[in-house]
């Protein structure tokens, strides 16, 4: 029995695929294996993960791993990917006018605006014509709260509302005769302005509603008696606090917010005609995306020195020249993607905290070089394991020939790699020849988007948000999934988890989520992340790789890589693809390991021919390996 | 308010957190227990009970229509319970119960009945 390894070397993990012919030439695979790739793909160092694979494959197989006759390496695409995001505007507060936040239990209802006054203070300082706020510190006990504010209101004050820095709303709200919204768990209190025009509005209980008043511009205007030029500056505040079911405004004689666009610096893009583009990150997405379409193929792209676009490209190409060995200036930005997105973040000079969301702009780039040094690892393989090792093929020529082993299939046909961190697809015409292409924008990006737009702030935390739906726990018992579903657990959950959102892991297990979003949110976000990134992607990849510039001239669409093993990105691809009347689907490689090992199959049916696997004959250039044999 | 207190009238299936106190006589920490559940907005009823902390807290529970006990001893222990959980397997069982963590608890028991994210005790 003569055994050939196909071994494709990812950016995450390596596969194998071991394939076992005997005398008459007739054979099978008899094994898959994966295993986590070490060091940066394209390197020495991956070696070691090479023969950790490579063990785990004949070891399933029941052989030695020196009864591997030859083994098949595929020549990486010489690209890597890295993602960075340019936030382009900011809300500063000159001065404390608002407070956006929202506790979970304010008390009373209703909109009430009158002078910030101190609830310690002396009612014969003060004229009862002017309605009147309280603040009341955590100095001050609820029933001493309630007591003076039935006082001032028998002495004749109007007493609108109240600010409470403890969490002690409903507690005051029980405990008073007059009916006003009272916010509460304001930390900062002793920040908020005192004798100035305050409002305070708590939205109605049991309704479903929000405020109403003052998350409209025109109402705060109302409340305060603004001039349209003052109504313009507070947009800004009225944003911050819809959807809330209570808030607090005060207007300030200095105070100033203002929503600022930061200069985010310019990308040149350079077209292979010599022609540069400049276009400001901070005219958004479109317009980048628009440039790089006009000057494809991109040559390269720059980004301004200081802005943290500028310092990702810088990165992407440093990290490429210490892979290759060659010098930084010959490494080249081949594509950049842009996605627009929101952000949230704390506002400038705020008192409880308050987030308003500010527009930014993700960026992914993908550098491309000539050429990996794959000899280095062939010769380091054979090295370690004395068996005959041939770079057989080309990454997207072995994924196609892999990918075509996926029942229903037929050429001409796409596929379309979904990685971490690029997006690749390859186009095999009638006779049989392959065009491939990189673009940059996958999976990478995806994480970073929903980390900036949940407000997550931890990469293995969105990481995880991004693989795993979401569900609520609303019982000791009972866990409601994203779609509505109501499972039952058989241990109760525990005391840390009540109430909250979790993400449902592969394993059985729950992970909490520890931001404050809702299931229905998380989705939201998560969902049209991966719609911006891998469905333009696609797209673009799709239009730019057949031969007509047109997705509708495809019978097959293939999806294999990483990311196609997501819960729901190949449906949200295949969904946008259906609108162009194509086949598109997850590829089952060998019938049975769905859009796993397409590569390392592939480089295996290059050298031993198609077989059963294959319903034609591969073309020579598809099945002799590469000049590039260990030196 | 929202609480009711005195001898109860056969009206126990009213929705609320059953709150038992051991030992005769009114335990200072009785009012943070209350203050949480009402500022959380659920009712409640206390009455006086004796027996075994958890035990007992495992019987209020089955008593209460939320489904939640609170047992509070003369010597500042708190027991939570849920109708659902095994008898002897309490959510919180917190001796030397300072007045600021008996507020929190009576807070929890308060969202244990409404389903939203307790606050960590420790």
């Amino acid at each position: 029995m003569e055994y050939v390894a196909g071994v494709d070397i990812g950016n995450s993990s390596t596969e194998v695929a071991l394939f076992g012919r005997s005398e008459d030439g007739e054979g099978e695979f008899v094994s898959s294996a994966l295993y986590r790739t070490t060091g940066l793909k394209g390197t020495k160092k991956n070696v070691p993960g090479v023969v950790n694979a490579l063990s785990r494959a004949a070891e399933t197989a029941g052989i030695e791993v020196s009864g591997i006759d030859r083994v098949s390496l595929n020549e990486a695409a010489p690209v890597i990917g890295d993602v960075a995001m340019e936030t382009i505007t900011e809300t500063v507060i000159t001065e404390s006018t608002m407070i956006g936040h929202d506790p979970s239990t304010p008390g009373g209802v209703g909109l009430g605006s009158g002078i910030g006054v101190e609830i310690t203070a002396d009612p014969e300082r003060f004229a009862t014509e002017e309605p009147i706020v309280f603040l009341v510190p955590e100095t001050v006990d609820f029933a001493a709260a309630a007591a003076t504010i039935d006082d001032w209101a028998e002495a004749g004050f109007e007493i609108v509302g109240a600010i409470v820095q403890r969490d002690d709303a409903v507690l005051i709200d029980n405990r008073t005769d007059v009916e006003i919204p009272i916010v509460d768990e304001v930390a900062g209190l002793e920040k908020v302005p005192r004798s100035q025009p305050t409002a305070v509005e708590v939205a109605p209980e049991s309704t479903g509603k929000t405020i109403d008043e003052l998350s409209n511009p025109y109402g705060i205007a109302t409340v305060f008696d603004l001039s349209p030029e003052e109504t313009q500056k507070i947009i800004p505040v009225a944003r911050a606090l819809v959807g809330n079911k209570s808030a607090v405004v005060i207007e300030t004689p200095q105070g100033d917010v203002e929503e600022r666009t930061i200069p985010a610096g310019e990308l040149e893009i350079l077209d292979e005609r010599g022609n540069t583009t400049g276009v400001p990150v901070d005219d958004g997405a479109d317009r980048i995306m628009e440039a790089v379409t006009d000057s494809w193929p991109v040559a390269d792209v720059r980004g301004e020195s200081g802005s943290n676009i500028g310092g990702m490209l810088n990165r992407a190409r440093a990290s490429m020249a210490e892979v290759t060995g060659q010098a930084v200036e010959a490494i080249e930005i081949r594509d950049v993607m842009a996605v627009d997105t929101l952000v949230p973040q704390q506002v400038e000079g705020s008192v409880a905290e308050e987030h308003s969301t500010e527009s930014a702009v993700a960026l992914a780039a993908m550098v491309k070089t000539q050429q990996l040094p794959m000899d280095q690892i062939a010769a380091g393989l054979e090295a370690e394991l004395d068996t005959e090792v041939l770079i057989q093929g080309v990454e997207a020529n072995m994924a196609v020939l892999g990918s075509l082993t996926t029942p229903g299939t037929d050429h001409p046909l796409a596929i379309l790699d979904l990685g971490g961190g690029s997006t690749d697809a390859a186009y095999m015409d009638e006779s049989g020849a392959i065009d491939s292409i990189h673009l940059s924008g996958a999976g990478d990006m995806v994480t970073m988007i929903i980390d900036s737009e949940l407000g997550v702030d931890d990469r293995d935390l969105a990481e995880a948000i991004k693989k795993h739906p979401a569900a609520k726990i609303e019982d000791l018992y009972r866990v409601r999934e994203e779609d509505g579903t109501v499972s039952f657990l058989d241990e109760p959950v525990e005391p840390e988890l009540f109430g909250r959102t979790v993400l449902l892991e592969d394993d059985g297990g729950m992970q909490a989520v520890p931001i404050d979003a809702s299931v229905e949110g998380i989705r939201r976000t998560r969902r049209r992340a991966k719609r911006k990134v891998f469905v333009a992607n696609a797209e673009r990849a799709l239009n730019l790789i057949t031969p007509t510039r047109s997705i509708r001239r495809l019978p097959f669409v293939v999806m294999v890589g990483r990311s196609a093993l997501d819960f729901e990105i190949p449906e949200l691809v295949s969904e946008a693809m259906a609108e162009y009347g194509i086949v598109c689907g997850r590829a089952n490689v060998r019938s049975a390991l769905g859009p796993r090992n397409a590569v390392a199959t592939g480089l295996v049916l290059s050298h031993v021919g198609s077989g059963s696997y294959l319903d034609f004959e591969i073309p020579a250039d598809l099945s002799t390996a590469l000049e590039r044999t260990t030196a | 308010m929202s609480g009711c207190r005195g001898p109860i009238e056969g009206d126990d299936d009213l929705p609320r957190v059953q709150v038992w106190v051991t030992g005769g006589r009114e335990p200072d920490l009785l009012a943070s227990i209350e203050r949480g559940l009402e500022e959380e907005g659920v009712p409640w009823i206390v009455r006086e009970a004796e027996g075994g902390a958890v035990s007992l807290a495992y019987e209020a529970s089955r008593a209460s229509a939320l489904k939640i006990g609170l047992v509070l001893t003369p010597d500042r222990r708190v027991v939570i319970h849920h109708e659902q959980l095994p008898a002897d397997e309490p959510i919180f069982d917190t001796a030397d119960t300072t007045p600021g963590l008996a507020r929190t608890l009576g807070s929890n028991a308060a969202r244990l009945a409404k389903g939203t994210p307790l606050t960590p005790v420790e």
